[in-house]
């Protein structure tokens, strides 16, 4: 029975490094997720609610439908605590920078909201975004690869 | 002496139980794939889990492009991490250290 765990934990990680190195969190899928943010930003300052909630509203559908077709494609939906440390590892420390920039630079926006200040947040987001996920993925695709070398399996 | 789940001991359930555990939930075919089981093998194994209400089963879309989804309840998910438990101490009595 020991061994059935053990497979399972084995099984695992070959799901995981296969649903990263397939694509899954595909390259493509980060500047279609970092413009609309920085675009969400600066509407909230150029434009107001009714330009700012479309864009949100779009972003969440979008999120959902990348979802969902990830879902189908992969068969599983992941879970973010079972994914393999090294694989999870830079989108963690992606998002955590990303949530960091947002807080901080809303704070400060906030009080230059009169100078532009929603526009270079919204500029620094969509950047960072876009470039920090493009580097997120290689490095987590890397992981993955790694990890099938480990457990002997081919992507 | 440790109690085991029965329903769980089993080897076929308890590698659906570990792959279930570790996604939130997985499809049919590839359930069926990973642990090369006959559909109905699988589906038969599901069906003593699903009663027990270890786990839910969830179907999306009709005819051909219909798709059958598994997880895991709190319930299903509790009990596998208790006979996870029970296995670790076992192993830890019966295997020496060093």
């Amino acid at each position: 029975m020991a061994r059935e765990i053990e497979d399972g934990d084995r099984r695992r990680v070959a799901m995981y490094a296969r649903w990263q190195a397939r694509d899954s969190v595909a390259s493509r899928w980060w500047p279609a997720l970092g413009v609309p943010l920085g675009l969400l930003l600066a509407a909230a300052e150029l434009a107001g609610p009714t330009v700012t909630v479309p864009i949100a509203a779009v972003l969440a559908v979008g999120c959902a439908l990348w979802a969902a077709r990830a879902r189908d494609e992969h068969g599983f939906e992941p879970r973010w605590s079972e994914i393999p440390r090294s694989i999870r590892r830079p989108y963690e420390i992606l998002l955590g920078t990303a949530a960091a920039i947002v807080v901080v630079g809303a704070l400060v926006a906030g009080y230059a909201i009169d100078d532009g200040g929603f526009l270079v947040l919204g500029a620094i987001v969509a950047l960072v975004v876009t470039a920090g996920g493009l580097v997120a993925d290689r490095r987590a695709t890397t992981a993955a690869h790694r990890l099938a070398d480990e457990v002997g399996i081919e992507l | 002496m440790t109690e085991f789940d029965r329903l769980i001991h089993a080897p076929k359930r308890l590698r659906l139980m570990t792959t279930l555990s570790s996604v939130d939930a997985a499809e049919f075919a590839l359930l069926q794939d990973e642990l090369e089981l006959t559909a109905s093998d699988l589906s038969k194994q599901m069906k003593a889990l699903s009663d027990a209400g270890y786990v839910r089963v969830r179907k999306t879309g009709r005819g051909p492009g219909s798709s059958t989804w598994y997880s895991l309840t709190k319930r299903g998910r509790d009990a596998y991490l208790e006979y996870v438990e029970a296995m670790r101490e076992l192993l830890d009595i019966r295997v020496p250290k060093g």
